[in-house]
């Protein structure tokens, strides 16, 4: 009953519900005995640090958490947190400042932005006569990863000849359930279209608005030409948008992972396109 | 007691659904099984007068067809038409001020760049019906 009125009110009462003895080893206590007795949510935030500003510091229109802690919340836990970067290259402008400014540019040493990182002159941590300093690792020099090729899980061949790039359009978002209910987003890109080349789509006896079969070795979709437009796709290289649920291009897509960066390989694959 | 309340509630939102799934109609309005010849390219009218604003800050859509338009860093047709200085004489809408402001809000003599590329927000329609019946209403100023 208590923990449901918790949640309901605000996770960050949530460690209200449990004292340190209930949570800590035996062990860890033994080293903050100070902290016996009290609520996780004493040690978290009812710490001298984020309760340190007052409610009367926050000057805008509505906060809940001012309201229902009694104290600026953000403004303990971004300072917080900035504490942490201080004086070794992490460093941040106090709160009060991000509300006045557009944007500041990482790391902000002294109350000043950093334009030009690991590069003398605008950047206060990079030694005199360096030029360039990554002073992130000890030997002060950038890693870079050499990593090696790696090729295509299905490249075009003679018979399927042509690439698939899939992606979106401005005005869909994902799948479209919720933009093509939308009348002007509908009516300004209604339904997936095929992006070819003039010259692939000639070179095919196709013609702009043709319906067309798509097919890759894993299947088919149903759709139309088109030469003209926003894209201007390359030769041998077609672009179908898959928002829209009528024209499924994961049909065609490949099931392939890249063995590197874990990505799935959605982006390309091998098709042929044929006259409806 | 509320827990009771709340676990019943979540279960007839489970139930529900299990049940409604069968009858579930997507945009997609045909089964996996089966694909529909693609729809037909929509035309883009030559004019097309019919839309109003739905909200007030909306970008105003494009009434005319715009085939060969060319917008780029050097050649934007459109300001041929809808800049102060053409405006009058074409008998067009004259594009807002709000496009010469930068992003820190300094009002530029000329259009800002990040205004410059017109497609991005302003677009033309095709002769379609809607997927779905949309019951949205502007209110305020552009109520009926």
């Amino acid at each position: 009953m208590k923990a449901l009125n918790l949640i309901y009110g605000n996770w960050l009462s949530f460690p209200s519900a449990f004292k340190v003895e209930d949570v800590w080893s035996d062990e860890l206590l033994a080293k903050a005995p100070h902290l016996k007795g009290k609520t996780l949510y004493d040690v978290l935030y009812r710490n001298g640090q984020v309760d340190a500003f007052a409610s009367s510091n926050f000057k805008g229109r509505m906060n809940n958490e001012v309201d229902h802690f009694g104290f600026y919340l953000q403004k303990g836990l971004f300072e917080e947190y900035a504490s942490f970067g201080g004086g070794h290259g992490h460093g941040l402008a106090p709160f009060d400042t991000y509300h006045k400014v557009r944007g500041l540019r990482w790391p902000v040493v002294n109350g000043k932005e950093t334009l030009w990182r690991f590069r003398e002159g605008p950047d206060p941590y990079v030694e005199k006569g360096s030029e360039y300093q990554f002073y992130g690792k000890k030997d002060k020099r950038a890693v870079i990863f050499a990593l090696p090729y790696e090729p295509p899980a299905e490249a075009p061949d003679e018979e399927y000849d042509l690439w698939l790039c899939t992606g979106r359009v401005l005005e869909h978002w994902h799948f479209g359930s919720m933009t093509r209910r939308v009348p002007e987003l509908y009516k300004a890109f209604p339904d997936a279209i095929v992006f070819i080349h003039p010259d692939d789509a000639k070179a095919r006896g196709l013609r702009r608005g043709d319906a067309i079969k798509v097919i890759s070795r894993r299947g088919g979709i149903n759709s139309r030409v088109e030469t003209r437009g926003r894209n201007r796709v390359p030769k041998g290289l077609v672009f179908v948008p898959f928002f829209d649920a009528k024209q499924l291009v994961n049909r065609l897509t490949l099931d392939a992972t890249d063995p590197l960066s874990k990505e799935t390989d959605y982006k390309k694959c091998a098709i042929k396109i044929i006259k409806a | 007691m509320k827990n009771t309340l709340f676990f019943t509630f979540l279960l007839t939102i489970i139930a529900g659904a299990v049940a409604a799934g069968e009858d579930i109609v997507s945009l997609r309005s045909q089964s996996l099984e089966v694909q529909d010849p693609a729809e037909k390219l929509k035309n883009y009218p030559k004019e097309n007068v019919e839309h109003r604003l739905s909200y007030i800050q909306q970008p105003p859509l494009i009434p005319h067809h715009i085939r060969d338009y060319e917008v780029d860093r050097k050649i934007n047709k459109c300001l041929t038409c809808h800049s102060f200085k053409n405006y009058k004489r074409y008998d067009a809408t004259k594009m807002s001020v709000t496009h010469f402001l930068n992003q820190q809000g300094v009002s530029l003599s000329d259009v800002s760049p990040r205004r410059y590329f017109c497609l991005q927000c302003h677009v033309p329609q095709v002769k379609a019906k809607p997927l779905i019946e949309n019951t949205f209403e502007p209110t305020g100023a552009l109520a009926k």
